[in-house]
């Protein structure tokens, strides 16, 4: 058994957290902040694409780099420690679906320039009744003539109105092939779309969006003929299930990180508040629980990587990483104090993202219950 | 043994409770919301003004004060009814100058003191802000430097606060400044009165990710009459601890308040809530964490009558207060993480979003909940006293 990653999975680690060191401080994080920013940056963008994040595992034949998941989350936890802004999970959980479903045209039409940076985009699947079920959602497709046209109403769109490519998750209409899920792509200047922002706790760019009989050509459904859409919808939510839960534990180390660093220069009673053993004991548990989640979350990734099931790795990995990354910043804000409170300081940017990225595909306490099933069914 | 209210107190509650209902038709809950969120931090509105001048008319603002002094000699059973139902009810609160420090003066406070300030206080014409922390006196407040130097009849005053709460309205500082510096630091302190607006004073604001404002306030050269010591001189620090005490049981019935509202407005929405095909309320999961939250709430209340219970019987309720305020405040982060998880993505909504449920008041919560944890004694000192005071066991060594 070897659980760690390859010298050359540590210096793409190592590169990858120097240049965002270097190119994403939190002056970058406060400025792309929603209400005031647009949730995103263009320049930021730019760097990664040209690093090549965004092609890392897909083959070369699609355009891709063709390494693995492994090298993704590599990436992928650097973001999450640097608080790179969620355009890049959204983008690339649309490219991995494209991956998985898309017919050769459409990943010559949208997958392509998604890899070369050139195109935002996101999915949208949550309703107001509906976030985890596929089977619940009441967005529906119709066959036109030629084409499709789609209508409902989807929340949490990560990055809706910035992306031009939003893949919507929705059943088609009960008379009609393919029978069940449907995924149909439309870009937000089809008519009939039309967005409202939210306002949310990660203080990240989240949409309402509303589809009004949006026609779509006949080429925008995801899932050619005989395709199992609500297979290849599951395993891609697993994916980057795993991929949020990597972000996570970038982001929970950053913060015990930078709070080992206060407590041992904070000094109360004459001493580093660090020295005292109800401080350290807190600083333990928090590492405790992400070392945790950091090894629980690359047992997913090798297992899905591999091909093999990972419903309860996933699950494990998720809740892991769910729990440890709010313990984290509530423990971070406990020993920083008053200092840690105040808005000029940064923990508070972790905070806030803890809590978003809890909520993203599925919370710790969504994931135990999924995981209470499994336990149950063997 | 009596697990229930006295008649005499279910009448009072009767009482607040319809005070309430009639503040909250008038629409003050919301007005309290936008004040705490952060959104609103101007002057009093009329309603508000109107609400807190009632409860000066009813005697509410000093129900636990001698009778000799306007007071009513109420019980703390009685005034934690009314602080636990003006925050059920989500109202504006007694301020803390009546609640703590007021008890303080009546306590360790000369007769010149008591005529000088009690009456003003009552009133509301004297408001103070809680001058102690320092930028380097945290938890470890007893090193605080601030200095005020006797000169003639009158203190000398130099040095800067930190995190003082109240500075930008109230109209004097309850402040503790260091008298005698060659003395062991727990005995060279002491608490002066400062008005807020004579020459030297410099109030700088600090905004907090709670949303609430706090200040940073310089001290340079400030001249304040003799007559403004409470009590004796560099007995300061036997007031400040003891003050906290008094705080418990009224800042425990409060939080207690807020806890039951948030938990019952949970369940609700638990009840209305539906995904993926089903009711929440109907998920066993779902009501097993509600189960295990109102059991933890449930116990902190009961926590909360005994601080009570033990002030009323004029003692100290140093252990059990603390148990009281670790308790509490850990819930409140473990109640509104619950909540998040239970309202899915719905649960991020900030109370600026028209879908948000009760105008985000989970998501205040939490980000206004680190502060209850390290502020009053953090909980890592608090669980040290209920080791060493509660349990006898070995002091620390600091
Ligand atoms: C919004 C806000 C409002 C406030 N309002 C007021 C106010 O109105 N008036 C006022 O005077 N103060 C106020 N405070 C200050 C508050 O009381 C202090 O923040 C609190 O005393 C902690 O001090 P500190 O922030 O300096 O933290 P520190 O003292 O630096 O403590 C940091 C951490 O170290 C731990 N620690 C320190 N010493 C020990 C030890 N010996 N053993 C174990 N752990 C230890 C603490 O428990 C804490 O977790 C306010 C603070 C905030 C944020």
């Amino acid at each position: 058994m070897d659980v760690g990653l390859s010298p050359e999975q540590l210096s793409l680690a190592e590169a990858s957290r120097q240049m965002l060191a270097r190119q994403w401080t939190t002056a970058g994080v406060r400025a792309a902040a929603l209400p005031d920013g647009p949730g995103h940056s263009p320049e930021l963008w730019k760097q990664l694409a040209d690093a090549g994040w965004l092609r890392l595992p897909f083959p070369e034949s699609a355009g891709g780099d063709g390494g693995s998941l492994i090298e993704l989350g590599v990436v992928v936890r650097e973001v999450g420690r640097a608080l790179v802004p969620t355009t890049f999970a959204s983008t690339l959980h649309a490219a991995l679906l494209l991956w998985e479903l898309g017919s050769v045209e459409q990943q010559e039409r949208w997958l392509r320039p998604i890899l070369n940076g050139e195109l935002l985009a996101t999915v949208a699947y949550a309703e107001a009744a509906a976030v985890h079920d596929p089977a619940a959602y009441q967005a529906t497709v119709r066959r036109l003539a030629v084409g499709w046209s789609l209508s409902g109403r989807k929340l949490f769109v990560e990055n809706g109105s910035l992306s031009k490519l939003i893949l919507v998750a929705c059943r088609v209409a009960p008379d009609q092939v393919p029978k069940g899920l449907g995924i149909c792509a439309v870009t937000p200047d089809d008519e009939g779309v039309s967005f409202s922002r939210h306002a949310t706790f990660g203080h990240d760019l989240q949409d309402e969006i509303t589809f009004a009989e949006v026609a779509s050509g006949a080429g925008s459904l995801l899932g050619g003929e005989g395709a199992d859409v609500l297979r290849g919808w599951r395993h891609v939510t697993e994916v980057v299930t795993v991929l949020a839960s990597l972000e996570m534990v970038g982001g929970a180390q950053a913060v015990i990180d930078r709070t080992a660093q206060y407590v041992t220069g904070r000094h109360a009673f004459g001493k580093p508040i660090g020295s005292f053993q109800a401080v350290q004991h807190h600083l333990a548990n928090a590492a405790m629980a992400v070392k945790g989640a950091d090894l629980a979350a690359w047992q997913a990734a090798w297992r899905l990587a591999e091909g093999l099931s990972a419903a309860r790795e996933v699950s494990i990995a998720k809740a892991s990483a769910g729990r440890a990354y709010k313990e984290a910043t509530v423990i971070a804000h406990q020993l920083h104090g008053g200092m840690g409170y105040i808005e000029e300081t940064d923990l508070h940017l972790w905070s806030r993202r803890a809590i978003a990225a809890d909520l993203r595909h599925g919370s710790a306490a969504y994931h135990m219950q999924r995981l209470a099933e499994l336990v149950g069914a063997l | 043994m009596r697990f229930a209210l006295t008649p005499e107190e279910a009448a009072f509650q009767e009482e607040v409770r319809s005070f309430a209902l009639h503040y909250i038709e008038a629409g003050l809950d919301t007005e309290e919301e936008e004040r705490r969120s952060g959104r609103h931090a101007g002057p009093f509105s009329p309603l508000e003004l109107q609400f807190y001048k009632d409860l000066g008319e009813r005697g509410w603002n000093s129900m636990h004060w001698p009778r000799a002094y306007g007071g009513q000699e109420a019980s703390a059973g009685m005034s934690s009814i009314l602080s636990f139902e003006l925050e059920y009810h989500r109202l504006p609160q007694v301020e803390w100058t009546v609640s703590t420090f007021a008890p303080t003066i009546l306590k360790n406070g000369t007769q010149e003191n008591i005529n000088l300030w009690l009456e003003r206080i009552r009133s509301g014409e004297v408001v103070y802000a809680m001058g102690y922390s320092e930028p380097d006196a945290g938890t470890d407040l007893a090193s605080l430097r601030t200095s005020a130097v006797r000169e003639g009849d009158s203190y000398v005053i130099n040095g800067e606060k930190i995190w003082n709460s109240g500075a930008h309205h109230a109209t004097h500082e309850w402040l503790a400044v260091r008298t005698d510096p060659s003395a062991p630091k727990h005995r060279g302190i002491s608490v002066i009165i400062v008005p807020i607006d004579v020459p030297g004073v410099e109030i700088t604001p600090l905004w907090t990710w709670g949303g609430s404002r706090t200040n940073i306030t310089r001290f340079t050269n400030v001249i304040v009459p003799v007559e403004n010591l409470i009590g004796e001189e560099n007995m300061g620090w036997s007031y400040i601890v003891g003050a906290l005490d008094y705080e418990r049981a009224d800042i425990g019935a409060r939080v207690i308040g807020r806890l039951r509202r948030l938990l019952d407005d949970l369940v609700h929405y638990c009840r209305g809530a539906v995904r993926d095909g089903r009711v929440l309320i109907s998920d066993p999961a779902v009501r097993r964490q509600l189960a295990e939250l109102e059991a933890k709430v449930e116990v902190v209340t009961l926590l909360t009558h005994e601080v009570c219970a033990t002030v009323d019987r004029g003692e100290t309720p140093t252990v059990v207060g603390t148990m009281q305020k670790v308790m509490a405040s850990e819930l409140r982060t473990e109640l509104t993480s619950a909540a998040f998880e239970l309202m899915d993505l719905e649960g991020q909504l900030d109370g600026n979003d028209p879908l948000s449920f009760m105008a985000g008041e989970f998501e205040h919560e939490y980000r206004y909940a680190p502060v209850q944890r390290f502020g009053g004694g953090t909980n890592e000192v608090m669980r040290d006293i209920i080791a060493q005071r509660g349990l006898g066991l070995p002091r620390t060594a600091r």
